[in-house]
């Protein structure tokens, strides 16, 4: 059982860390490793379908593929919250009056999570889907969590919900939801970092108070690092030269620049295997102008077979 | 964008901008400029993860002031410091509750606990509500706000208009009346349509989280005046020319995208706009020889370089580097190119992407002639 292998991967961590793109690469990887898949990301841009240069779904809220064995899923949570209510009181008409009231909108408001409890109630439902001949519909669903204050609001969301929902048909959703969230037979956690220092204290933190909800990541993707280019003695070669060319000049400042970048990089990265013991996956920087499908492509090839080695 | 002239002038400077752009490095910075040009400055944010104090290579940073020392000679002071929401809350309940049981109730109810630490909209509206409260007692010249990052511009804009219609009684009158009624205290007729609709949220979401929401709501009647005129009065002051905003941003397109959109927003609330700052641009070392072909690049770098004896193998790598760092510099080119077109006449500041990130003093003093122009 490999970690490609849970029912569910939550892909979190801070805005501007590429979050987005680990999870099209994850999804992508899954997909060509004939796992049928489908990547979820919570809002109404459309931003994976953007990066597969797929269609935006005609209507809002529908699966839409993006590569062979692969879907996509946009999940607004005001709606997903509006369909929960419509499931949960039967009555369609009551529902949509109750949707449409002011009220409505302040409740919601005031009963913090309750969005985030539908958008994680929904995965959890479309992981539980079957086809006819009683498969499931989906081996994999990968999630591009939402940037929030820490990175993993989404994640600590059910636990913390339990404490102002104690009863009623909420409660008992956050619950099971809760329970899915915390097992790690079903249900993965990548953190994704980039090797720079607050990026690297966030990731820690970050650690720590999933420990605090009773979760754990199981591995720390960490994004864009250099490759090693230049040997130590080439460095030093490098920084002594003065070429006579303005060409030769400009590329050897790149080159030196290049030569910095990556010594922090990996004093960074270090300094994250000390300071934890998760897992580590690290993606290459990419020289491409935009992410784009071959970029995705290209960090599948990485992130596919390390996930595959993890258990 | 002169940020001389706006840090001498203005008294509030607001830095907006996406996730991981560099928001808060820019807001250090600026304050740091602002107070070695002879300002009391101070830079606050309300980020609980330590960003500032990891931007001025501290350990720690509370929600009291912190000075943060600088080079002898400056003629100013620094200090930063970290907002704390909840606290922030808390003293407004304190201020504008009409009773000492009032405001127990509303402190110890669950929903407000929730409310003042974790909704969205409700850290931002208690940035402005504590930088209007800096801004009152006078203690700085300059204060700069680190936003939270936020990726809805209208959360941090609306935030106080937000809370405000959220508390407002009118709007309300369905939550406590319906739970006056469903609770047996039948005060006041309630329509058989909302008792309805009252019964089926409430069968939804449970009994005790509606009666802490009742409770919450009964326990804010007679502060709402108190709110309005408070928001109204920080609504006031960003809007005012003592204040401006600042957009930060990368050279890449979706953080582009949500800039040219904040700025949108900026300008149609009316608020004062000084620019933006494009951080992490990749400098173009090839100044009038840009236009040149890729493999014509490369034949050039490589020649030049083995005729200063470099090794042919290395100097075949050193050229592949430069070309791939020269597709970065065309492309942040052609996307500052595209933001500024969409921007028009609006000031525009680049910071070239630094060899070593900025996490101390001394490295954003590095960063300040980028953005000060001459340093101090």
């Amino acid at each position: 059982m490999s970690l490609l292998d849970r029912r569910v991967l939550i892909v979190s961590g801070k805005g501007g860390v590429g979050k987005t793109t680990v999870a099209a690469a994850v999804a992508l990887a899954a997909a060509r490793s004939g796992r049928r898949t489908l990547a979820v990301e919570v809002s109404t841009q459309h931003r994976l379908a953007r990066l597969f240069n797929a269609e935006a779904p005609e209507h809002a809220g529908e699966e839409t593929p993006l590569y062979p064995n692969l879907m996509g899923l946009s999940i607004d949570p005001q709606r997903a919250l509006e369909e929960y209510l419509v499931l949960a009181l039967k009555v369609r008409v009551l529902a949509e009056r109750l949707v449409e009231s002011r009220a409505f909108g302040y409740v919601t408001a005031a009963a913090p999570g309750l969005k985030e409890i539908v958008t994680l109630g929904k995965v959890w439902h479309l992981s539980e889907e079957r086809t006819r001949d009683g498969d499931p519909r989906y081996d994999l669903i990968v999630v591009d969590a939402p940037a929030t204050g820490h990175g993993i609001g989404l994640l600590r969301t059910p636990r913390s919900f339990l404490e102002i929902a104690r009863v009623g048909r909420v409660h008992a959703e956050a619950r099971a939801i809760a329970d899915f969230v915390a097992d790690r037979s079903r249900t993965g956690i990548l953190l994704v970092t980039l090797p720079e220092e607050m990026p690297v204290n966030e990731t820690v933190d970050a650690l720590g108070r999933l420990r605090e909800s009773g979760l754990d990541a199981d591995a720390v993707v960490v994004n864009a690092l250099y490759l090693k280019r230049f040997a130590e003695s080439e460095g030093d070669a490098l920084r002594s030269l003065q070429p006579g060319g303005e060409t030769a000049r400009a590329a050897v400042r790149a080159a030196l620049s290049q030569i910095a970048r990556r010594h922090d990089q990996a004093g960074e990265v270090r300094r994250l295997g000390r300071a934890t013991s998760v897992p580590r996956v690290e993606l290459p920087f990419l020289f491409a102008p935009e992410v784009d499908v071959e970029a995705v492509s290209e960090l599948a090839e990485v992130v596919g077979p390390a996930l595959e080695g993890l258990r | 964008m002169n940020l001389e002239a706006l840090t001498a002038e203005r008294e509030i400077v607001v830095v907006c901008g996406s996730g991981g752009v560099g928001k808060t490095t820019a807001s250090a910075a600026i304050a740091l400029g602002a107070a070695r040009r002879g300002r009391r400055a101070c830079v606050l944010t309300i980020d609980p993860a330590r960003r500032l104090a990891n931007a001025l290579g501290l350990e720690e940073l509370g929600d009291e002031a912190h000075e943060v020392s600088l080079r002898k000679g400056s003629r100013g002071r620094l200090f930063a410091m970290t907002l704390d929401a909840k606290r922030t809350f808390d003293h407004l309940i304190e201020e504008h509750a009409p009773s000492t049981a009032a405001r127990d109730r509303i402190l110890a109810n669950r929903i407000y606990g929730q409310l003042s630490s974790a909704v969205g909209g409700s850290q931002e509206y208690m940035a402005m509500e504590k930088l209007y409260e800096l801004h009152q007692a006078g203690e700085y010249d300059l204060l700069v706000l680190d936003t939270p990052p936020s990726r809805n511009a209208l959360d941090f804009i609306d935030a106080p208009n937000r809370m405000t219609r959220f508390i407002e009684g009118k709007a309300l009158r369905f939550l406590t009346e319906g739970g006056m009624r469903a609770g047996g205290l039948g005060l006041r007729a309630l329509g058989q349509a909302s008792l309805v609709a009252w019964r089926a949220v409430e069968k939804v979401v449970g009994v005790t989280l509606m009666s802490d929401l009742t409770e919450f709501l009964l326990a804010f009647e007679g502060m709402y005046d108190g709110f309005k005129e408070r928001a109204a009065a920080v609504r006031e002051l960003l809007a005012d020319r003592r204040t401006v905003f600042l957009l930060v941003t990368t050279p890449e397109r979706a953080p582009i995208e949500e800039a040219v959109f904040f700025w949108r927003r900026l300008v149609e609330a009316d608020l004062p706009f000084g620019g933006v700052i494009v951080n992490k641009v990749h400098p173009d070392e090839l100044g009038d020889e840009r236009h040149r072909a890729a493999a014509t690049l490369r034949r050039a770098a490589t020649a030049q370089l083995v005729e200063a004896r470099v090794d042919p193998e290395l100097a075949a790598r050193v050229a592949d580097t430069f070309l791939a760092y020269q597709a970065l510099a065309e492309r942040d080119r052609e996307n500052v190119r595209v933001l500024a077109r969409r921007l028009g006449p609006e000031p525009l500041l680049e910071v070239p992407y630094l060899d070593h990130d900025v996490h101390d003093v001394p490295g954003l003093v590095r960063l300040e002639p980028y953005l000060f122009g001459a340093t101090a």
